[in-house]
């Protein structure tokens, strides 16, 4: 709890006191019974991040969900409802998009969930079109500050929901809980559309949004304790008419001591010890941007999109001036089990997607993709592309139902990715089990032969890498 | 009076309080100082002071003039805080903070200090050494509020440090909404910040995904024709701050009027609702350090609503509605684009006023209540319950009809009966006179509870186990048991009547858990320090010199430490200054040798026109020290010269029988002693001698440690030999 402060300081020519020796005593005992609080460890006390246990701060599970949405054949747009894609139904409540919840039990616990996932429009946008609203869910309570759209158009007429036909979205919150059983989820809703009136639900009705590649992270930031028991120290007072030798004064000393050097966990009391006590969670941390100031564009004829969970034909997201979002790191060795993972943040700001050719079809230019993917490099040396985490973007017009030609926006968009970065996960990606590196990496899907080429220029852009030790 | 060989031996005199009265009971001594009582029952020599802050390796923390100390558990018990004020800046004892360099703060860390201290509230505090009250605290459960004496207010709740409510209004926010052009139909609303459904040619229409704008009163029928449009209207604003702890600023100004012309449709079929306008707010003031909202308030339309008052605008985008606690969760965001319709301000701000810099404030009745404010000392202003730092208009009372400057606060509970009939209360005081604030079904109200019974000193208060108070007034110390106030040190007077008026209101108290005290530091003899503790223990009266209090509390934990800042008299001077805990003793500080001192009462006072011979002293002590006690014989009430002094026959061990001292005994050996033993209790026969003396008193005194249980006398009565002239 605190400084404890003898009552006694026996001195030569003092009787000697053996019941205000136990009072000292006992004073340190009964700290030591539960007491000790975050002043009774010095700064810094615990260094090394492996003497705590895996759990011991963090723990952090993820689910993800893989979908190939066919990007790169000549059809125009994606294909509707590929497999594993979640599609959003016609109704304005709120539903749990599939393979994007997580549950958790938890002491008082702050939670970190992060969704990142990607968007697109099922079908071709017309004007009966209409878009979703995603949120993120605690307990059945949709999280108001998590919303991508809102739950109203009061205020602003774009407000409601998101309408694009391929974005790449991330929602994130933190959220302290009480102890017990908590459920995250992604939800999603369709809105009405312009004339405010219901979407259709009946059967064979045209869906209108869809989910495909998606992952949600949920990080358990104090995580309950396991019930530890410990038998807590063994003090034997002095009584009267005990021999004073070296066993009846070493008693008290020595069961005080052991417990000083053997600790167990009763005897602390629970959230002392923080950052000021504890080594950081973090084995690895890397950040890196590029761009401010200046923008770099990138052609399908270079970096054609490859394919599906391909490493081949991406282009590392520079700056052009040889700064790459890339972050390299001394290889983490994912197969310890105090290496819980590799958490990835990355956003690239793109400022323009089009195609080179001139007078070109709503559909054409729409037809333009940028895809954006995590790479993560091996102990080899070798990167791969982690598949779930690619998204895309396509180019867009001012007015979908005008033209030809279609008036081209300047996008201005965000692309944000967050995954986690597991031994499976660069197993899967064809990794061995050592990561040191992560990288963001483009290409472009030409799906138009109107558009003869596509570029993207990207204006800036940031990558962070988190090496976390937690439990799961 | 028993009778032995023609002498008297008194019964067992216990000397527990002392008095200052000429004539006493034998039983009561006439000074008793730097002792205390212990469980067992017996009165032993004070111990301690020990630093609270140890010696790290390079001296001691450097403390500055101490003027404050407080002790709290904070967020739920996990934070353990102890904060202090040094100089000129409010500390926080990080025990994990073990700095060494010299000159340093040791493990206290910065909450207030000057620019460049790298403290969490940035303030330029006095370190006033004249006459002022003590630093104030006060535990709310969620923080502690920190009134520096001089200084702005801050609340901390563990973690984060902020001024204490707002001192300003923001500024009025800037409206934005349609001009007009012309006079009439279709020059009016055409300019401006036109935003609705159908515009004029420089406005922005609303699509029709939005729906319509909602601001202006419509009427389907407008003069003679069958034409529906808005009526003309005027809208003003204001801005209010929240901060973290979720304190509300002042409302700013009302903005500037908005208005809107009266329009008609220009096609008759048109609905009204497309005339209507969204407006926009500009101007929106960020708010000081801490803000986390800002909260918008409108009125309904001036012109055609009939109400004038100011509401709250409810949040954007249906995130949280009516509940959220701001219309704009954020500090940064400056415009807000309004489409509420009046229909949907509900809500009436609450209207505080500016926190005053303030002296005093007291946690009662569920608010906080502050007073003795710079400009009007006789002020007592309540908060909003549970928004510490938020104090509303119109709740100002003066306590004292008279507008006399407050001087003490204290929470009371109720015990029954009286002015807290029904609950508890404040206590508010007057140097002269002493109120009661009560809440009652016409709300809270102050009741005179003394005319002529004031405080002297605010940090003199505290409850005592029974449920009363106990405080400190210019005449002596009283005790308030929710019934009536009773004077409660008559005993001690003439030491009362010693305290240097002009330093009384520096005065500190707190009472302490394990000796069952209520101890009171008071400046005696003129000092500018509180050099003299005054102990009661709801019996009687003691005195200690150990430290020179500035502030005192007791920890709020299962330590119940009680703490000083101030001095320790007799330490070594670089560590005077500092934290200090009481009757404690560590092995890496020796405060200098203290002498402890018990005097009886004139003996027997009653009885001094009988003469009477004390022969024999029996002193009941228990074993302390190898040392001596010197006793001192005065007579005939003349402390000039003492009869007899010895510092011999005191012994303060029993060699003979006593249990093993500490520095001569070897641990392990074969013969007694060396065995355990408890300290015992012992009798010590001191010759004395005083012939016929009217009255006599002893003085037991030693810098050495003394455990006493009682004396008895013998004492030769001498008949008739009073001579009266």
């Amino acid at each position: 709890m605190a400084h404890v402060i003898p009552r006694h300081r026996e001195q030569d020519g003092w009787p000697i006191d053996y019941e205000a020796i136990n009072e000292d005593f006992r004073a340190t005992v009964e700290e030591m019974e539960g007491k000790l609080g975050e002043h009774n460890w010095r700064s810094g006390a615990i260094t090394a991040r492996t003497d705590l246990a895996p759990d011991a701060v963090l723990d952090v599970n993820f689910t993800a969900t893989s979908v190939d949405p066919d990007l790169e054949t000549g059809n125009g747009r994606p294909t509707n409802g590929p497999a594993n894609a979640f599609l959003i139904r016609n109704i304005t409540t709120w539903q749990s998009v599939d393979n994007m919840s997580a549950t958790k039990d938890t002491g008082n616990s702050l939670l970190w969930i992060i969704a990142s996932f990607q968007h697109q429009t099922y079908g071709t946008i017309v004007e009966s079109s209409i878009g979703a609203a995603y949120a993120l869910r605690l307990d059945g309570q949709v999280v108001a500050e998590s919303l991508i759209g809102g739950v109203d158009r009061e205020n602003d007429p774009l407000g409601e929901c998101v309408f694009a036909q391929a974005y790449a979205y991330v929602t994130d919150a933190l959220i302290p809980v009480p102890p017990g059983r908590h459920t995250v989820e992604l939800v999603a809703r369709a809105v009405r559309d312009q004339n405010y009136a219901v979407p259709d639900e009946s059967a064979g009705a045209v869906r209108h949004s869809e989910v495909f590649n998606r992952e949600i992270i949920l990080v358990t930031i104090d995580p309950p304790s396991a019930d530890l028991s410990g038998a807590g120290v063994s003090f034997t007072p002095l009584l009267e008419g005990d021999t004073i030798n070296a066993a009846s004064l070493n008693t008290p000393f020595s069961s005080v001591a052991s417990e000083v050097n053997d600790l167990d966990p009763p005897s602390i009391q629970k959230e002392s010890l923080h950052a000021v006590h504890l080594p950081s969670m973090i084995s690895r941390s890397g950040y890196t941007s590029i761009g401010v100031g200046g923008a770099f564009s990138y052609s399908s004829v270079i970096n054609p999109y490859p394919g599906y969970d391909s490493e081949l034909g991406w282009g590392i997201v520079q700056d052009g001036a040889g700064n790459l979002l890339q972050v390299t790191f001394v290889s983490l060795d994912l197969s310890d089990a105090d290496n819980r993972g590799v958490l990835v943040l990355a956003n690239v700001h793109v400022i323009q997607l089009q195609g080179t050719a001139g007078g070109l079809s709503v559909t054409d230019i729409e037809s333009c993709y940028a895809a954006f993917a995590i790479q993560v490099r091996d102990g080899t040396g070798a990167w791969f592309t982690v598949a779930k985490t690619e998204r895309y973007t396509n180019a867009e017009v001012e007015d979908p139902t005008a033209g030809p030609p279609g008036v081209q926006v300047v996008e201005r968009k965000n692309v944000p990715i967050r995954t986690f970065v597991t031994q499976a996960v660069i197993n899967a990606a064809g990794g061995n089990n050592l990561i040191q590196g992560v990288r963001v990496v483009v290409s472009l899907a030409e799906r138009s032969v109107a558009a003869t080429d596509v570029t993207v220029t990207i204006e800036e852009g940031d990558l962070t890498i988190l090496g976390l030790q937690a439990g799961s | 009076m028993g009778v032995d060989t023609g002498r008297y031996r008194t019964e067992l005199l216990p000397l527990r309080v002392e008095s200052g009265k000429l004539v006493t009971p034998a039983s009561v001594a006439g000074r008793i100082e730097n002792f205390e009582t212990t469980p067992e029952g017996t009165l032993v020599s004070v111990r301690g002071p020990a630093p609270y802050v140890p010696d790290y390796g390079a001296g001691f923390p450097a403390y500055g003039n101490m003027h404050g100390v407080f002790h709290a558990l904070l967020i739920g018990g996990v934070r353990d805080v102890l904060l202090v004020q040094s100089g000129a800046e409010v500390w926080v004892q990080q025990g994990w903070n073990q700095a060494t360099a010299v000159g340093s703060a040791g493990s206290w860390d910065r909450l207030i200090g000057a620019p460049g201290t790298m403290a969490q509230v940035i303030q330029e505090l006095p370190d006033h050494v004249g006459p002022q009250f003590p630093c104030q605290f006060e535990s709310t459960g969620t923080g502690i509020v920190i009134v520096p004496q001089g200084g702005r207010a801050v609340f901390y709740d563990g973690i984060v440090a902020l001024p204490l409510g707002y001192e300003r209004a923001p500024d009025a926010p800037k409206p934005q909404g349609p001009e007009s052009s012309g006079t009439t139909n279709p020059t009016v609303n055409d300019t401006g910040y036109e935003v609705r459904r159908i515009v004029t040619a420089g406005g922005v229409p609303l699509p029709e995904t939005f729906g319509y704008g909602r601001l202006g009163t419509v009427q389907s029928q407008m003069g003679g024709s069958n034409e529906s449009g808005v009526l003309r209207g005027r809208w003003q604003g204001a801005l209010q701050w929240i901060d973290h702890f979720g304190n509300l600023s002042p409302l700013s100004q009302r903005s500037a009027s908005l208005h809107v012309a009266q329009q008609a449709h220009a096609a008759a079929a048109d609905v009204p609702e497309t005339l209507t306008f969204e407006f926009a707010w500009e101007n929106l003031e960020n708010g000081p350090t801490g803000t986390v909202g800002k909260v918008l308030c409108r009125t309904k339309d001036l012109v055609n609503s009939g109400t004038s008052d100011l509401f709250e605008v409810p949040p954007n985008i249906g995130a949280g509605g009516l509940s959220s606690f701001a219309t704009i969760p954020d500090n940064v965001s400056r415009v807000f684009p309004d489409n509420i319709p009046d229909v949907w301000l509900v809500t009436r701000p609450p209207e505080p006023i500016p926190v005053p810099q303030f002296k005093l404030c007291r946690l009662a009745l569920g608010r906080l209540w502050i007073a003795n404010t710079r400009d009007d000392p006789g002020l007592l202003i309540p908060s909003m319950p549970g928004r510490w730092g938020t104090f509303l208009k119109g709740t100002e009372m003066f306590p004292d009809p008279q507008g006399g400057e407050i001087t003490g606060l204290w929470a009371i509970s109720s015990r029954g009966g009286g002015a807290l009939e029904g609950g508890g209360g404040l206590l508010a005081c007057t140097a002269s006179s002493t109120f009661v604030v009560v809440q009652t079904e016409a709300g809270l109200v102050s009741v005179p509870l003394h005319p002529s019974v004031g405080c002297a000193a605010p940090s003199s208060f505290a409850n005592m186990p029974d449920g009363s108070v106990v405080w400190l007034a210019r005449d002596g110390f009283y005790r308030y048991d929710g019934q009536e106030i009773a004077f409660i040190s008559e005993a001690v007077r003439p030491l009362v009547e010693r305290l240097n008026p002009g330093r009384l209101l520096q005065a500190c108290a707190a009472y302490d858990p394990r000796s069952r005290e209520y101890r009171c530091w008071v400046p005696l003899d003129g000092s500018r320090e509180n050099t003299l503790c005054l102990a009661w223990d709801g019996e009687g009266w003691r005195r200690r010199t150990d430290v020179q209090a500035r502030a005192v509390c007791v920890t709020r934990d299962h330590r119940q430490y009680m703490i000083v800042a101030g001095r320790s008299t007799n330490t070594l001077p670089a560590t005077t200054d500092g934290v200090w805990v009481l009757d404690r003793e560590v092995q890496s500080y020796t405060p200098q040798a203290r002498e402890s001192r018990l005097e009886t009462g004139w003996i027997e006072g009653v009885r001094s026109m009988e003469r009477k011979s004390p022969k024999t002293l029996y002193l009941w002590l228990r074993e302390s020290d190898d040392g001596t006690a010197t006793v001192e014989l005065f007579r005939d009430w003349s402390m000039v010269a003492a009869i007899s002094t010895d510092t011999a026959q005191a012994e303060l061990d029993k060699p003979e029988s006593g249990p093993p001292m500490w520095g001569v005994t070897s641990y392990g050996g074969a013969t007694p002693p060396n065995q355990w033993m408890r300290r015992r209790p012992y009798w010590k026969r001191v010759h004395i001698d005083a012939p016929s003396a009217e009255v006599y008193k002893l003085v037991i005194r030693s810098a050495n440690r003394i455990e006493l249980l009682g004396v008895r006398f013998d004492e030769q009565p001498q008949g008739t030999s009073g001579r009266v002239p």
